[in-house]
């Protein structure tokens, strides 16, 4: 027999017991079934009765068992079949749960969706015979995972007692708390002591009732958004919760009209945006909320991201930020149109917080998105733009670094651009050469090239980028050019030009 | 997200499957616990709980010891050997 563990008693005792059980039922001697089990599993008895060697009557009985058997694994298996909408229903499921879990302590969380149908139950923790770890960060991951809007703890005390200790009741807040930040509400905590001994900890007063349903009621003033204010369903339950959320970060507010509603909405819905409402105009007004205010409620926000996740994300905008210089600002969407903003310092680093929050899956466009962040560094390499004599290119880097022209030269004219051998040079004084395509007017160019413009600003002004952009498919190989000794600076190139230009 | 849970398709016919599945389950283990035709019919039709047959029968109007035939049948249905205590994590 393969050892199980360090649980041999249990399993001794529970195996004596299945012995004396089918016997009572088939007839079948305890000694050919402990024999039998010492070579086959319990599956092999009931799917391959036969090579038990008993007669067909008890062979019959043993198989009008493993029918019923296989009737209750079916719904077993499918826990949908639960929905843990009342106080009975949970203690019941639990004390199910539990029933045939009596040599040691566990810990177990079903996760529900948002009928409170389960979703999973999983065993989190198993201790020794009276106590269990777990932690309230488990629990949030696994509830993430399943996609829950709801959980349910619930650990045994095979002592017998269904007493819960501090520390239960402690680990019950903390896990409250920890789910809260997700929109996950924790229906109870239940303890399971033996048939008839249980103990909720919500019972005791220790788990409360959620405010009320997030994503129903941020539903609901989303509606009342594309009434443009005529629809007057202002819900008395979502104010109690906007309330009830203010207060837990620390922030007193008055909801006394529509308009103070919808600015609680939309701090709390992680938008910077604050919808004014106007009696006259509805809710066409918008201004940005200021710094200060918006600090208040960082944690609120860094937490409503998650929740942004578990509704799905709809959109994902990312833009070079408007308010810090060099960093780009990721802003999500949830379908009801609550958006969450992140910045970053590099591309790179928005395309891995996309990946490490899992959107792939939720982006069916993901592929493309990331092809259009790098668009822009593909089209430079194509073209050898900011390229070195050694074949690197440093476009990455440059993008957003300023260059400034130092040298130019004419190539050649056509009938609507010129090409022009250029020298471009950055803050650290090292130079690219690159041969740029420019339909600009004379004048045009000297006023526009003559100041300092950034890596990708320097791109879009070649004609031939646009080209690629369009067809990435597009082969336009710019040589590496070498500066002639004709090569001037911008000025003196351009009063050049002119004085051919009056020559001509 | 929704990719966990692909069967959700064809979710009506499994609550069907499921609720004869249940009736079928009730109806044998009361036949085994030597349950009276009329009273088998009678909790059938009320739609008693699998849970609730298996934890609490007696609460059903059943006999002690029928109430106990059951208890042994969960037992024997639900042990599973050395599987029994194995932790069940994905």
């Amino acid at each position: 027999m393969k050892s199980i563990d360090n649980r041999p008693f249990q399993y001794e005792q529970d195996q004596d017991r299945f012995v004396e059980l089918i016997k009572k039922y088939t007839g079948i001697p305890k000694k050919t079934l402990t024999d039998y089990l010492k070579e086959h599993n319990i599956q092999d008895m009931y799917e391959h009765p036969d090579t038990l060697n008993v007669s067909e009557e008890r062979k019959g009985k043993l198989q009008e068992i493993a029918e019923i058997r296989r009737l209750y694994q079916n719904l077993r298996d499918n826990n949908r079949e639960y929905k843990l909408n009342n106080d009975t229903k949970v203690r019941d499921y639990f004390t199910n749960y539990y029933s045939e879990k009596r040599d040691r302590e566990y810990v177990a969380v079903a996760f529900l969706n948002n009928q409170l149908n389960v979703i999973k139950t999983e065993i989190l923790s198993e201790g020794t015979v009276d106590s269990a770890m777990i932690s309230p960060r488990e629990v949030a991951k696994k509830a993430l995972i399943y996609d829950a809007k709801a959980a349910v703890m619930s650990h045994n005390h095979p002592g017998g007692s269904s007493e819960p200790s501090i520390a239960d009741i402690e680990m019950t807040k903390k896990t409250q708390e920890a789910l809260e930040l997700f929109d996950i509400h924790l229906v109870d905590h239940i303890i399971v002591a033996g048939e008839g001994k249980h103990t909720s900890i919500k019972g005791l007063g220790y788990v409360s009732e959620p405010v009320s349903s997030y994503s129903q009621n941020l539903h609901e003033v989303s509606t009342s958004f594309d009434f443009q204010g005529q629809d007057d369903k202002t819900s008395s339950s979502y104010e109690n919760y906007l309330k009830g959320v203010l207060k837990k970060i620390g922030h007193e507010t008055t909801i006394s009209n529509k308009s103070e509603l919808l600015h609680a909405h939309n701090l709390l819905a992680g938008s910077y945006i604050d919808m004014v409402y106007d009696e006259k105009q509805g809710f066409d007004k918008i201004e940005e909320i200021d710094l200060e205010r918006k600090s208040l409620f960082t944690r609120h926000l860094e937490s409503r991201s998650a929740s942004l996740f578990s509704n799905g994300v709809s959109e994902v905008i990312v833009s070079p930020s408007a308010k810090k210089e060099g960093m780009y600002q990721l802003t999500y969407f949830d379908k009801y149109g609550a958006s969450m903003d992140s910045l970053r310092s590099s591309k790179e680093e928005c395309v891995r917080e996309l990946q490490s929050n899992h959107l792939v899956p939720l982006r069916k466009d993901f592929a493309e998105f990331v092809r259009e962040l790098n668009q822009n560094e593909s089209v430079a390499k194509t073209l050898n733009f900011l390229t070195d004599k050694n074949g690197v290119n440093h476009f990455h880097k440059l993008e957003n670094e300023p260059l400034r022209l130092v040298n130019i030269e004419t190539v050649r004219q056509k009938n609507h651009f010129s090409d022009y051998n250029i020298q471009l040079e950055d803050k650290s004084q090292n130079r690219y050469n690159y041969t740029i395509s420019s339909p600009k007017k004379r004048h045009d160019l000297l006023e526009d090239w003559s100041k300092e413009m950034n890596g990708y600003e320097w791109l879009s002004e070649d004609i031939k980028s646009e080209a690629v952009r369009r067809k990435p498919d597009l082969t336009i190989q710019n040589p590496i050019p070498q500066l002639s000794a004709e090569a001037k600076p911008l000025a003196e190139f351009m009063k050049q030009e002119k004085t051919v230009t009056q020559r001509l | 997200m929704n990719y966990f849970y692909p069967e959700e398709t064809n979710i009506e016919k499994n609550q069907l499957d499921r609720k004869l599945s249940k009736k079928e389950l009730i109806s044998k283990v009361l036949q085994l616990a030597e349950v009276e035709n009329e009273k088998i019919k009678e909790l059938v039709e009320n739609e008693v709980s699998v849970v609730e047959l298996f934890i609490r029968p007696s609460k059903l109007g059943l006999t002690q010891q029928q109430s106990e035939t059951i208890k042994e049948m969960k037992f024997l249905i639900d042990w599973e050997g050395e599987q029994t205590y194995e932790v069940d994590r994905q």
